[in-house]
């Protein structure tokens, strides 16, 4: 029984990983760039979250996730345009850029330790400490939000790429961004839709990971997990992302169980480790076209 | 009047002209065709008809209208639409794909897929391959493709970069076919091309670009029977 609840939660918060995952994917698809403020991303929107559900207890959790995710959604555009997208411009060497991407995350944490605390908060909210029983598993209600909002995603993200103008345009920009003008594409304005669907990934991940744990501002340190998650999947595959991010979730779980809770965060990395050396391009390189 | 004229262009990367005083007409309606060795400055020419390459001076207009500092996305809106060298499919969409986003500039009048059909009728190929990966297909699959793109637009004007290069002699024919069957529906064609024989033969206008300026201009006939052209481009003695 114990084995079973394991699996449940390492699913669980590899779905977490996975849409923090996804973020990672969708920026460097759109923009070749790997944004290491991903996590700290993820981070704004846990508090986001919190500080909506402080001034609006009452409000159904659901509408918290939409808040969140708009509020860090601006916030992601906003980034895009004042700092990556003038440097992409100025031909910035990639170590720089990577360099741009930690010192954004960094100012984030800060900036959000300055604003909501050096300790961590917990949402106080039914959601919580709420159980229910499927099967005489006693499980966090949360888990089923988690479960629904990455198959949601999945499904949104699908329709959008393959469905729709602006999914059509991100593929295409991120296969040949000066074809893609020739065809009347702004690849400015891909690279901020872009942007804004992973900070949302992100907010969202960082709400639904608060129910379950706490926010605070160093956590973005979950989001190096989601990014060994990402290079398991194949950096740039959004089905790799999500593979990837269980992946993570299941062997640190299991694994946690097994070797000792202690080196569970090792086990991101060695997993990654060993995916790279069997497999360097990551899991899923060929799938590009599931987009 | 869509009719587009280039004077006295120059252009180039750095502080290297490749294109130094270039003037060219293209009557509204006509195929024109852009003839010049290698390094010439023939793509850059196409580059900077369609907005991907600033001009240092000279102007272009179209209709009248000047379009010189115009972006990629305006001039492709003014209906100058661009197959580029090397076709420059995308690998990774499908060919239906790859058709529909020639249309992406006007994607708010796209009727849907039955738009696709034109394209499937004048290259029956790309219909069997629809659902494949633009990056599957032969090379003169893909250049059908890129030039049924660019159609998708709905071009008044087509600018077409190396449309025969690489191909095998009997697609190099379609090729030209494809251009003349294009020039009677009345789209202004303007064909870069390296095989001057087949060009001259589809063209009613020749240029010769030769290290950035035009060296020769004339009617299509008259250039082919230019014993310089012959001599350089036409492999005759």
């Amino acid at each position: 029984m114990n084995a079973v609840i394991q699996i449940l939660s390492g699913l669980t918060i590899g779905c977490i990983y996975g849409l923090v995952a996804l973020g990672f994917s969708m920026i460097f698809r759109a923009m070749g760039l790997v944004n290491f403020a991903q996590g700290d991303i993820m981070m704004l929107g846990g508090f986001l979250g919190y500080t909506a559900l402080s001034i609006a207890p009452e409000l159904p959790f659901v509408f918290i996730l939409v808040i969140a995710m708009i509020a860090t959604g601006l916030f992601g555009f906003v980034i895009e345009r004042v700092a990556y997208r003038p440097a992409l411009k100025r031909n910035a060497d990639q170590i720089y850029l990577v360099l741009l991407t930690l010192g954004i995350g960094i100012v984030l944490a800060n900036a959000a330790r300055l604003f909501w605390g050096a300790n961590p908060v917990v949402y106080k909210i039914p959601l919580t400490f709420d159980i229910v029983h499927v099967g005489g598993y006693p499980l966090p209600r949360v888990y089923f939000y988690i479960v629904g909002f990455m198959t949601l995603t999945i499904i949104a993200l699908n329709l959008l790429f393959t469905k729709t103008w602006t999914g059509l345009a991100l593929r295409a920009v991120s296969q040949d961004p000066t074809t893609s003008r020739l065809m009347g594409i702004d690849p400015g304005r891909s690279s901020s839709v872009a942007f804004v669907i992973a900070s949302m990934l992100g907010a969202a991940a960082g709400v639904l990971y608060a129910p379950l744990f706490y926010v605070s501002f160093d956590m973005g340190a979950v989001g190096l997990k989601a990014f060994a998650a990402a290079i398991i999947g194949s950096l740039g595959s959004v089905f790799g992302a999500v593979v990837g991010g269980l992946i993570v979730g299941l062997a640190e779980t299991i694994g946690g169980q097994i070797i000792g809770t202690e080196f569970q965060d090792s086990i991101a990395f060695a997993v990654m480790i060993a995916v790279l050396l069997l497999r360097p391009q990551g899991l899923f390189a060929q799938n590009r076209r599931v987009a | 009047m869509t009719s587009l004229s280039i004077q006295n262009a120059a252009a180039g990367y750095g502080h290297t002209l490749v294109l130094r005083d270039v003037s060219l007409e293209i009557p509204e309606g006509e195929v024109v065709c852009l003839l010049g060795a290698n390094g010439a400055g023939k793509t850059t020419l196409i580059r900077v008809l369609s907005g991907l390459l600033p001009l240092k001076s000279g102007s272009i207009k179209l209709g009248g209208d000047d379009i010189s500092r115009l972006d990629p996305i305006s001039i492709v809106s003014r209906g100058v639409a661009t197959v580029p060298e090397g076709r420059r499919i995308f690998p990774d969409l499908t060919v239906r794909e790859n058709l529909q986003i020639g249309a992406y500039h006007r994607r708010r009048s796209y009727a849907g897929t039955n738009e696709l059909d034109f394209a499937f009728e004048m290259f029956p190929r790309l219909k069997e391959r629809a659902d494949q990966m633009g990056g599957t297909l032969s090379g003169g699959e893909q250049q059908m493709l890129a030039i049924g793109r660019a159609l998708m637009s709905k071009p008044k004007t087509l600018l077409l970069d190396e449309p025969s290069m690489g191909l095998a002699p009997i697609l190099i024919q379609t090729v030209f076919e494809t251009i003349a069957q294009l020039s009677r529906t009345g789209i202004t064609i303007l064909l870069v091309e390296q095989n001057a024989a087949a060009a001259l033969d589809v063209a009613s206008h020749g240029y010769v670009l030769d290290r950035g300026e035009i060296s020769l201009h004339g009617r299509a006939d008259d250039l082919k029977a230019d014993p310089r052209v012959q001599e350089s481009y036409l492999g005759l003695a």
